[in-house]
């Protein structure tokens, strides 16, 4: 078994007795853009929030470049500021104002300046065409400007790695573009993500690796082409019908 | 006396301008009716009905005043000169007025407080898990404790019973003192309920939002929960903030020369409630822009704070 720079064997994650996660492998290699797909419900966000550790799990080992993730011991804050995670819904924080919000971590956690910080947070907002939003409220930009926002938030933290909880899902269709963009932005600069979504387009031309899941088992995965052309599991072809 | 009379005998009669013209109206009406125009004598019929309602309001609002003229001046004026005699008044106010002053340090100094005990049970009683149980069950008791028991009591206890027990320094403070911390002890428990529900009422994204950025959960608390909570939190506190000053009135129990308690040993001197009518003057000047401050706030909370 290769190990790859994020590496998960044997999840297991249970809610009650309801087993979400059921024996979970999977390589994430740097640089490597990986796309989970399924069903809602088949775990996709439980997954991305084990990774972060924002969820304890029940057996396995979630390991980040040798190190684990979970665990007695684990600094588990130390772990988050090397992985960053955009959410479904934004999850911006509405008292600060949108460069607040992206400087609040490099100052809280990293220890940064407020010059410094505020610096680099200028930096990344000209990179989403956001500079002159600077000091908006969060709650006044488009749900696109919002998730832009929350997408530089977590790479001001200068992450190892990106999680991604289906960052489109709650936008109007017309502002789903301007966030992919940015994605696809920060693939072609080598990040690695790991990404939940329903753009199969998307996964299609970004992805390294798509992984589909259905009820908390990671049925089948392979390189885009093979998965979306010729899907091995019945089941994966049952849900790329449905979802194609 | 005369005058008046004549006075509110005439705008008694000019309110019955509005059934004549309610009348008027209604003949129009059922004369277009009769002539078959049943949809143009609606307009009249309607106006008829807007006039009688209008009139009703008016005489209504007329009535409440001469009730009140008619109470106050019963009795050769006995009602007025009891609660409003402008003699005693103008005796009085001076002094009384600037009694308020010690309502004003109490009231500033007990919020002082307040903020702080009130967010720290707050948090004591958020705290996790089974190690923050016991402190939990404190804050828990605390609340409980001092929401059962009535305000002028926890005064009455701490204000008498501190300077007996002959403790150092506890025993020998000055009677501001022991307003200011029985007030204190008493609205810490409400207004620690208002900052748990509020910290409570936001959401738990938040707190992955922040707990992702690698934010600990005590930085996550001060820089980004008790933020918002304080936000939200504002206008129900200002509500607070008015009872205090209200209840800063219950101080004169201990025997402080607050503004009631001034205007109580002058009441009881001119044998007359005038002095202590102004006190209630006093309260409505200062408290109703404050009231009416809590509730735009509120509206205004509820327009932008959809979520
Ligand atoms: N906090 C929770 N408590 C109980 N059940 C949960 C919780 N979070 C998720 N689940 C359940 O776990 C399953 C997987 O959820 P999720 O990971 O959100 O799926 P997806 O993101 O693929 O839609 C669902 O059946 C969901 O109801
Ligand atoms: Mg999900």
């Amino acid at each position: 078994m290769s190990h790859g720079f994020l590496s998960i064997s044997g999840l297991e994650k249970s809610y009650g007795n309801h087993r979400v996660l059921q024996g979970i492998d999977m390589q994430v290699d740097r640089h490597n853009v990986v796309c989970l797909i399924g069903a809602s419900g088949s775990g996709k966000s439980t997954l991305l929030r084990c990774i972060n550790a924002l969820e304890p799990i029940d057996a396995g080992v979630i390991m980040l470049d040798g190190d684990p993730v979970s665990g007695l011991g684990v600094d588990v804050n130390r772990l988050r500021r090397r992985v960053g995670m955009v959410f479904q819904s934004y999850n911006l924080f509405p008292h600060l104002s949108v460069i607040e919000n992206i400087m609040i971590a490099p100052m809280k956690v990293a220890g940064m300046g407020r010059v410094e910080a505020r610096a680099k947070a200028e930096t990344l907002l000209a990179r989403i065409g956001l500079a002159n939003r600077a000091n908006y409220r969060p709650d006044r930009l488009s749900g696109g400007q919002q998730q832009r926002v929350a997408i530089i938030r977590a790479m001001a933290m200068d992450p190892e790695v990106l999680l991604l909880d289906e960052v489109t899902s709650a936008l109007d269709p017309e502002l789903v573009g301007e966030v992919l963009d940015i994605l696809k932005d920060l693939a072609r600069s080598g990040m690695t993500m790991v990404l939940a979504t329903h753009e199969m387009g998307f996964a299609r031309e970004v992805a390294s690796e798509v992984c589909f899941l259905q009820h908390g088992k990671l049925v089948e995965k392979g390189p885009p082409g093979q998965i979306f052309t010729e899907p091995r599991e019945e089941e994966t072809r049952r849900f790329l019908r449905r979802a194609l | 006396m005369t005058q008046v009379a004549w006075a509110g005998t005439a705008i008694s009669l000019a309110l019955l301008a509005f059934p004549v013209r309610a009348l008027a109206y209604m003949t129009r009406s059922s004369a277009l009716a009769g002539q078959g125009e049943l949809v143009a004598a609606r307009v009249p019929a309607w106006l008829s009905r807007q006039t009688a309602l209008a009139g009703m309001g008016y005489a209504t609002f007329w009535l409440v005043l001469v009730a009140g003229y008619v109470f106050l001046t019963a009795n050769d004026f006995a009602v007025q000169k009891a609660f409003l005699n402008f003699e005693y008044l103008s005796r009085s106010a001076f002094l009384v007025l600037s009694a308020a002053r010690i309502n004003l340090y109490i009231t500033l100094g007990a919020s002082v407080i307040i903020l702080i005990l009130s967010l720290a049970l707050a948090l004591m009683r958020l705290l996790p898990g089974s190690a923050g149980r016991p402190i939990r069950l404190l804050a828990i008791a605390y609340v409980d404790f001092f929401r059962a028991i009535p305000t002028i009591i926890v005064l009455y206890m701490v204000g008498f019973g501190l300077p007996l027990t002959k403790l150092p320094w506890i025993s020998q403070l000055d009677g501001i003192w022991y307003a200011i911390i029985a007030l204190s002890l008493s609205f810490s428990a409400y207004v620690s309920e208002l900052f748990r529900a509020a910290i409570e009422s936001i959401h738990a994204s938040q707190v992955a939002a922040a707990r992702s950025l690698g934010l600990s959960g005590f930085k996550t608390y001060r820089h980004i929960i008790v933020p918002q909570a304080i936000r939200q939190v504002i206008p129900p506190l200002l509500g607070f903030f008015i009872a205090l000053q209200k209840d800063s009135a219950l101080v004169l129990i201990l025997g402080l020369m607050d503004v009631f308690g001034q205007a109580r040993f002058f009441s009881a001197n001119f044998f007359n409630l005038s002095p202590v009518s102004l006190v209630g003057v006093l309260f409505l000047i200062v408290t109703i822009p404050q009231t009416r401050l809590v509730d735009y706030l509120i509206e205004r909370q509820r327009r932008h704070g959809g979520s």
